[in-house]
């Protein structure tokens, strides 16, 4: 017997959307308008000031076929991602696994290794480039003083990205909370029972810690890949996309397309680019999740 | 009779629903008319005009000099005050707030001004020039004021800094401990080479300590305004802009030259020394920490306002300038260009005449002495022009740049290209291509010409003959 709607249904209906109707139209306004738009403007010719022009699916084909810049762009910002997001990952788990031992002043440890996440980005942008200065920077004034070249962190084509990864490594503030979160709830009865089977420490650690802790591995993985795709920040800061386009990323040639060429249509469609391939990647890690996650609620 | 004086919650709710709904529109309902009318003295002050600026400078010089600039009008006896704002990133939140219905009464400064020429984002003033008691066409350096012109409709003022921007200034210590005489200053490209291998020095394990010239660095090399691109192809003697046909001519042997000539330059230093130079110090002469104000460069291609900002930030050491250096089949030639930062007024601003008064005003002699005490930056007035002025023996070399608009051979304008960005994109991505190996010359040089011509062809196809 189907269920009939009733008038009192649809006035308590009325009335909850009346409720969240303030995030309702901040939500209309704020984001479904601007996705749906940027869909509609990456189908044409639009540079903000004049009419947009429709020309069907020209970006997305010039972005793939023609422009060099773009192919550039897309390796470096996987190379961010494939070699970035798993080195920020192990130095985090590693980190929150030392900080999770009993051992002295634990807490000012802990707190220091937080602190990074609470630096503003360009005052970590500043520190860093005179850590990196290959005149007067930290490691370069040593080197200099015992008569050997320099390092050119973030001049050279081949360490700059390597040097911008090193800076996302020593902010993993918050992904040694989320680790050391989980990293409590791993339970003292499965160590114990280990250690009697004759593990050892570096055993237990492997098939016993990181297991319970894959959950949470997922999710640092999954949002540190997202925020990876997106880097921006430090990059515009510390190399500007150089030298010679070694770390232009994908925000940043966005960016430079949108503000600076007057390309917003193009920008546009480098954005879905950008939304569809954080979508891949997203369903290839969930995919793979149901290989090595392991949820210690489930029956198998 | 009911007395029943509960309240349900539905009830409640729907009460709380009307009485927020009614706030709301109470708060969105005129203000209320004064309760008397005002006297004729209140009158004439409730029309005053307030307009809004925005300026992209900043620093400790560039701010004191906007912030004395306001201070300078608002003290006037006039109808119009001014309220500044420094905005960063002012090409962005420009472009945002003309596309959302609030721009700014009057900007300057850092914008792609030909960009927004082009587009129409910017309201053309030839009315308010040709009317104007203060502002005549011929008050301006040549060429300046043809700079800030699109399409034969003048879009901005010259105000605060604008001027001659090619001068070859030159470290004299580092020049005497060489033995080079600055006296006779290298003339050609070739010459100029041999000055920067007497002057560049490594230390020894490689590193460089002291670079002769950077090709890349000032008004040679980077930044975003156009008679940047242009000084490489002009030292040639190649025009890279056609107005006309409004198309490019980078694909011209001259122009590969032009890239040949970088590339050896930056090969005598090494690309990774250089690009580690220039990351560690920074271009330009306004800051203490950059190469050429700290005794690190020995030579810089800039403009009239490097002696300014080189009294500021190298107080003790000494500089001397001369021309620029040209190819060889050029070396009788000298040549100079003008460019700067109009005052423009976007499109959809509604005070005009105020916003204009206010532009006016900067363009004056008064303005421009406190734009000048502060930064030693001049804003292209003829009349400012004169070398024997007492406040231009303040800095030194400033003269120098002064009487090369008068004596050079050649003076040249910026070009008004409508997509100056991407081609700003463009050259540095051909000359990194050309220095770092990936691309020879020739081919950096055609892949720029087709690059720039597709983009002007895909955003002004109307335009380009």
């Amino acid at each position: 017997m189907s269920q009939q709607w009733t008038p009192a249904q649809t006035r308590s209906l009325l009335k909850g959307l009346a409720f969240i109707s303030p995030w309702l139209v901040g939500f209309a306004g704020f984001v479904l308008y601007p996705i749906a738009a940027s869909a509609y403007y990456s189908l044409t010719r639009y540079d903000v000031l004049r009419p947009a022009r429709f020309i069907g699916l020209e970006n997305y084909v010039e972005l793939f076929v023609k422009d060099e810049t773009f192919r550039t762009v897309l390796g470096n910002t996987v190379y961010l991602v494939v070699v970035g997001v798993p080195a920020g990952l192990v130095a985090a788990f590693l980190l929150a696994s030392l900080l999770n031992r009993k051992m002295k002043l634990r807490p000012l440890f802990r707190t220091i290794f937080f602190l990074p996440v609470l630096v503003p980005a360009v005052a970590s942008a500043e520190v860093w480039r005179w850590v990196y200065n290959t005149n007067y920077g930290v490691i370069n004034s040593v080197i200099k003083s015992w008569g050997w070249a320099v390092i050119p962190f973030i001049s050279s084509m081949e360490l700059a990205k390597p040097s911008l990864i090193l800076i996302h490594v020593w902010a993993q503030g918050t992904a040694i909370v989320i680790f050391l979160a989980a990293l409590q709830d791993v339970p003292s009865s499965l160590m114990d029972a280990a250690e009697v089977d004759g593990a050892n420490a570096l055993q237990r650690f492997w098939h016993v810690t990181v297991p319970i802790c894959t959950p949470a591995i997922l999710f640092v993985m999954l949002t540190g890949m997202i925020g990876m795709f997106q880097y921006f920040t430090l990059g515009w800061l510390l190399t500007q996309g150089g030298p010679n386009e070694s770390t232009e990323f994908f925000s940043l040639y966005l960016y430079r397309n949108a503000f600076q060429f007057f390309k917003m249509g193009y920008a546009s469609a480098q954005a879905w680019i950008l939304f569809i391939i954080i979508l891949a990647f997203t369903l290839l890690i969930f995919r793979s999740s149901a290989r090595w996650v392991y949820y210690a609620g489930e029956s198998d | 009779m009911n007395h029943d004086t509960t309240l349900s919650r539905r009830r409640f709710l729907q009460l709380s629903a009307v009485g927020i709904g009614g706030a709301a529109i109470a708060a969105c309902a005129a203000p209320a008319a004064p309760a008397a009318a005002p006297e004729e003295g209140e009158m004439a002050a409730e029309e005053v005009v307030t307009i809004s600026w925005w300026h992209a400078w900043g620093g400790t010089t560039g701010m004191a000099a906007m912030e004395g600039v306001a201070a300078a009008f608002n003290e006037e006896d006039r109808n119009v005050k001014v309220e500044r704002l420094h905005v960063t990133e002012m090409n962005d939140k420009l472009l945002a707030a003309i596309a959302g219905g609030t721009p700014p009464d009057v900007g300057v400064c850092c914008v792609q001004y030909a960009e927004l020429y082009s587009r129409g984002a910017v309201m053309a003033i030839d009315d308010q020039i040709d009317n104007s008691d203060v502002i005549g066409r011929d008050d301006f350096v040549p060429g300046l004021l043809e700079s800030m012109q699109w399409q034969g409709e003048t879009y901005g003022v010259p105000g605060f800094e604008a001027g001659p921007r090619y001068g070859l200034m030159y470290n004299k210590a580092i020049i005497d401990e060489a033995g080079l005489d600055p006296m006779n200053l290298p003339r050609t490209w070739d010459e100029m080479f041999e000055w920067h291998v007497e002057l560049t020095k490594f230390d020894d394990a490689g590193n460089v300590e002291i670079v002769g010239f950077d090709p890349r660095d000032a008004t040679a090399g980077n930044g975003p305004a156009t008679n940047i691109p242009q000084f490489w192809a002009l030292t040639y003697g190649l025009d890279m802009w056609d107005d006309e046909t409004n198309t490019f001519n980078y694909d011209d042997e001259l122009f590969v030259s032009a890239l040949k000539t970088i590339k050896r330059f930056t090969d005598h230093v090494g690309i990774q020394q250089m690009e580690s130079f220039r990351s560690s110090f920074g271009g330009w002469t306004q800051s203490p920490s950059s190469s050429f104000p700290s005794g690190v460069q020995a030579m810089i291609v800039t403009g009239y306002y490097a002696p300014g900002e080189l009294f500021h930030s190298a107080p003790d050491k000494e500089f001397g300038v001369g021309w620029a250096p040209v190819s060889g089949d050029r070396s009788d030639v000298t040549f100079q260009n003008v460019g700067g930062h109009p005052m423009y007024i976007p499109n959809g601003v509604t005070e005009i005449d105020a916003a204009f008064e206010f532009i006016e005003f900067c363009s004056e002699e008064k303005a421009q002495n406190v734009i000048f005490d502060n930064t030693g930056w001049l804003g292209g007035r003829k009349a400012l022009y004169d070398p024997d002025l007492p406040k231009y023996q303040r800095y030194e070399n400033l003269d120098w740049f002064l009487q090369s608009v008068n004596e050079a051979d050649e003076l040249w304008a910026c070009p008004v290209i409508p997509i100056q960005g991407f081609v700003n994109q463009q050259r540095s991505r051909t000359y990194e291509s050309v220095i770092f190996g990936d691309k020879d010359p020739e081919q950096a040089a055609a892949d720029m010409q087709a690059a720039c011509t597709e983009e002007m062809l895909k955003s002004f196809p109307e335009l380009v003959g």
